[in-house]
């Protein structure tokens, strides 16, 4: 009730909030408040947001959440090493939830993968199928990028289980990594595709053959007896659908992922 | 005690010309009535909430909307909490593609599709994933904790697959995946210690084999179907807050991913056993106030031991495996002027069974520094730098004269002896109270020609190739965002640009037309500027939101031959890659009636123009170089108009 004497309308916010509802008071976030009601000031009291020191808010909310096993990863994080506060993600007195806003929180950093999952192919992270969380634990894991699996390939087939195999004929980097050819995030590329064909491929498979050869935009839909099956359309997936491994015979077939 | 929540009804209209797959990829949006619901119980230790969304009516299709979701979670606060979830997404490709094959759907396609007379049939190139399940966690104020969640995804619809000579294929899709994750563990503030096991098994309700009729009388064959298989994992961490404000957690897991696959064409049977085993550990330690130490160690391999099938269809099978380990430190020291500067080094190795890159090994050194000394300018740059060294089989244990021709001369990009150089500068500026500006560079470079490859770090003698390696030479990327927030009286303004530039160059061996090697340059631009407004035109009453956003991008991929080559036909530059504008205008009011009604309407524009050169002028039908098409992908072109209106009462 102190509190609220000067601060109404954020007691206000308080009380609606999840935190209120489970209990806490004004101290349990913001520490002994006899020096601050003595005399006002933002230097006696903690206070969190821009600005402040984030070890020391961090500090405060870890004293309730330090013992979470979401957040077991959190003291060997990237986000903690960069000094990310709490409050840069949950917002604890203006919405009643504290729950990260995904994407948009995720986004006022990580530009860059704004601009992704914004571009012509992106997996539905925008129109709010897949949230950021699906795939990363902001508050740490032991993997690169805080995914939440051992490996990508281990996080990409929970969902796209179809992938997974096991093959008779694999393909190496698919095996290795979904990365290799695809941004999860999304691309100009149509499926998320890094480059589009045929010179994703051609990437790897420019020694010889059919798939070293220089495909020009006179080998189109339009080029007469220039037309090239590798070049029109979905280009080398036109015949290598199996791409991502294959049951089928060897002998020119499953090998090489014609069907 | 306490119940709160808000109904939503309302109606959209929507005119599409053009493709409605791709104006709708991951949605329902169409003429018809939509709703939602929220509701919050809150009673004293109990709470329970309750979201519906996408609720609604698709006129045109006469059916539910295919992107609903719903979810109710509850609990006791520090007891126990508990959810309940149903989600759909849709992925739209393509409507009315072609094809004249019979049977589409499913798992028999039948008909010669290289026979003019055949009508064709019209399908839709789609699928829809429906996910339902729950889950449970607790620890009764205790330290012990539990979880557990299941849930079942199904996936049902058709997606293109291209086979042999360019045939498109309708691929019947009908997987279902029941998934289980259980987890327990102990937990204080300085010891959280805890098991957790998974299940997964995915199921193809279409049977391994699809079936169809190859053109010009070819009879009969098969395409291969995605594989049933089981996946079990298990794992566990362990995390202690020790002295001198440090942290040491620990992982481990083991995955194993199986099935039978009964090969009908030879009668073989093949067992796919995958195993994955990953261990981690990290130490962090802040010993005093300015100085972060981390330490870290990872390995994880990948060993497949499926059947090795000695000829299957006249070849051998093989089996990839491989390992990772990486290690590292970063150094974090906190400098005056609130300026904190960063160090890191790390170390990775990865061993494959791949001849052309059987081990790699990445060094990786970066610094950064961060400053917030100014209360109206923050600012961060950062520079990396990775060498990552190669080594092949040797060339002289290869018998087959193509495979060692390509191990002598060329190197796959991901397993490549290669430099990178990575920079990043960001500065966050506050001139104005109500006024926030942000700049961000991003640069990477990826030089694949390292000229110390064979002097210094490769354990084989490779022939001394310098500039003449095959492959992707380089590539560079430049990144570039600024954004800009100002709010004034009743009025929030936000404007952004992106862009980004990616140019590659790449060199490869033709030997169809004759021997000789050619290079290529892609260049990719692609770049973003918008703007939103928010206004309050009345407080608590009367709002209103604009917003514009136009997306452009483009590519090219010029060639270069040697002057002594003979082309058969000359190669033209490709000037459309990927090109596409998109651009998007949203407006929208919003009237409280009263504290609880809420009306909000609004008009949404958008324009998808794609172009490219592999793309233009598509035909289904192509006998002359023996390739049908059904029209996957073809033609995303679109121009919507949405117009829409909601009535929401809170409670």
């Amino acid at each position: 009730d102190t509190c609220k004497e000067c601060h109404d309308d954020i007691f206000a916010k308080h009380v609606a909030s999840l935190h209120g509802k489970a209990g806490k008071d004004c101290e349990s976030c913001h520490g002994g408040s006899a020096d601050h009601v003595a005399n006002p000031s933002k230097t006696n009291i903690i206070t969190f947001g821009k600005g402040g020191d984030a070890k020391v808010q961090n500090k405060q909310c870890l004293s309730c959440h330090g013992s979470n096993q979401n957040l077991m990863s959190w003291d060997t994080s990237l986000h903690k090493q960069e000094d990310i506060a709490c409050v840069a993600c949950h917002t604890v007195h203006n919405l009643p939830k504290p729950f990260a806003q995904e994407p948009a929180v995720c986004f006022g950093c990580h530009k860059d993968i704004r601009s992704l999952a914004n571009n012509f192919s992106h997996h539905p992270i925008i129109e709010g199928k897949v949230k950021c969380s699906a795939c990363h634990n902001p508050h740490g894991t032991m993997t690169k990028a805080m995914i939440k699996e051992e490996s990508v390939n281990q996080l990409c087939y929970k969902c796209h289980s179809d992938k997974r195999g096991p093959f008779v004929w694999e393909h190496p980097p698919v095996a290795e990594n979904c990365l290799t050819c695809h941004n999860p995030h999304g691309a100009k590329s149509g499926r998320l595709l890094n480059e589009k064909m045929p010179t994703l491929c051609e990437n790897c498979h420019a020694d010889f053959d059919h798939h070293s050869v220089a495909y020009g935009s006179n080998m189109g839909f339009k080029g007469g007896v220039n037309k090239r099956p590798e070049f029109i359309g979905r280009s080398c997936l036109n015949c290598h659908g199996a791409i991502h491994g294959s049951s089928a015979p060897g002998g020119g077939n499953g090998n090489l992922f014609f069907r | 005690e306490e119940i709160t929540g808000t109904i939503g009804l309302g109606g959209e209209y929507l005119n599409v010309r053009g493709d409605m797959a791709k104006f709708n990829e991951y949605g329902d949006i169409d003429s018809g009535v939509t709703g939602q619901i929220n509701l919050d119980v809150n009673l004293k230790n109990y709470y329970l909430s309750l979201d519906g969304k996408n609720i609604g009516w698709d006129y045109n299709k006469a059916a539910g909307l295919d992107n609903q979701s719903y979810t109710l979670k509850g609990g006791m606060y520090e007891q126990f909490k508990y959810s309940l979830f149903y989600d759909e997404t849709p992925h739209n490709i393509t409507f009315g593609a072609k094809s004249a094959y019979s049977g589409i759907g499913g798992n028999n396609l039948t008909n010669d599709v290289s026979n003019p007379a055949l009508p064709l049939n019209s399908f839709d190139y789609r699928t829809k994933r429906t996910t339902y399940g729950g889950s449970i966690e607790g620890s009764f104020n205790t330290p012990f904790f539990f979880g557990a969640k299941v849930d079942r995804s199904e996936v049902n619809g058709i997606l293109p697959a291209g086979t042999a000579f360019g045939l498109e294929l309708p691929m019947p899709i009908k997987y279902s995946t029941d998934n289980l994750y259980l987890e327990t563990g102990y937990r204080t503030r300085t010891v959280i210690f805890k098991v957790d096991g998974t299940l997964s098994q995915f199921e193809n309700h279409n049977g391994p084999w699809l079936s169809f009729e190859q053109p010009f009388g070819g009879g009969p064959t098969n395409y291969t179907l995605p594989p049933d298989n089981t996946y079990y994992k298990v794992g566990g961490s362990l995390m202690v807050r020790l002295p001198l404000n440090s942290s040491f957690v620990a992982r481990g897991s083991f995955a194993k991913l199986e099935n039978n696959q009964n090969l009908i064409e030879t009668g073989q049977s093949f067992n796919g056993d995958v195993n994955h085993t990953s261990i981690s550990a990290a130490l962090a330690s802040n010993p005093f106030s300015p100085l972060n130490l981390r330490l870290f160690y990872n390995f994880f391999e990948r060993d497949n031991s499926s059947t090795i099938l000695t000829s299957y269809g006249g070849d051998p099978t093989t089996r990839y495996d491989y390992s990772k380990q990486s290690t590292g430190i970063d150094i974090g020291y906190r400098l005056p002027a609130k300026t904190k500067a960063d160090a890191g080094y790390e170390y990775q190795s990865v061993i494959r069974t791949r001849e052309d890159g059987t081990e790699t090994r990445d060094h990786i050194v970066y610094f950064q520094l961060k400053n917030s000394f100014l209360d109206w300018m923050s600012g961060k740059v950062r520079y990396e730098h990775l060498i990552r060294n190669s080594d092949t089989a040797s060339p002289a244990s290869i018998a087959d004269p193509n495979d060692r021709f390509f191990i002598d001369n060329f190197r796959r990009f991901d397993v490549a002896d290669k430099t990178q150089d990575k920079v990043k500068v960001g500065i966050d500026f506050q001139p104005l109270n109500n006024l926030d500006l942000g700049v961000e560079y991003n640069f990477k470079h990826n030089s694949y020609d390292n000229p110390l490859r064979d002097t210094l770090f490769n354990d084989i003698d490779l022939t001394p190739l310098g500039n003449s390696l095959l492959g992707v030479q380089s590539d560079t990327r430049h990144e570039i965002y600024l954004d800009a927030n100002y709010a004034v009286s009743i009025v929030k303004l936000n404007c952004y640009f992106d862009m980004e530039l990616v140019e590659r160059k790449m060199k490869a061996h033709e030997i169809e037309a004759g021997t000789f090697d050619w290079s290529s340059k892609r260049e990719d631009t692609s770049y973003t500027y918008g703007f939103k407004a928010d206004v309050d035109i009345i407080k608590d009453v009367l709002t209103a939101q604009a917003g514009w956003r136009y997306e452009k991008a483009y590519g090219s991929n010029d060639f270069s031959f040697p002057a002594a080559a003979v082309l058969p036909v000359p190669v033209q530059n490709i000037g459309a890659l990927d090109n596409f504008v998109r651009q998007t205008l949203t407006a929208k009011f919003g009237y409280h009636v009263t504290k609880q009604i809420l009306v909000d309407f609004g008009y949404t524009y958008e324009r998808l123009k794609y172009d490219d050169d592999a793309w233009r002028a598509y035909q289904l039908a192509n006998p002359d170089i023996g390739v049908f098409l059904t029209g996957a992908y073809a033609n995303p072109n679109y121009e919507a108009h949405l117009g829409f209106l909601n009535l929401t009462y809170k409670f």
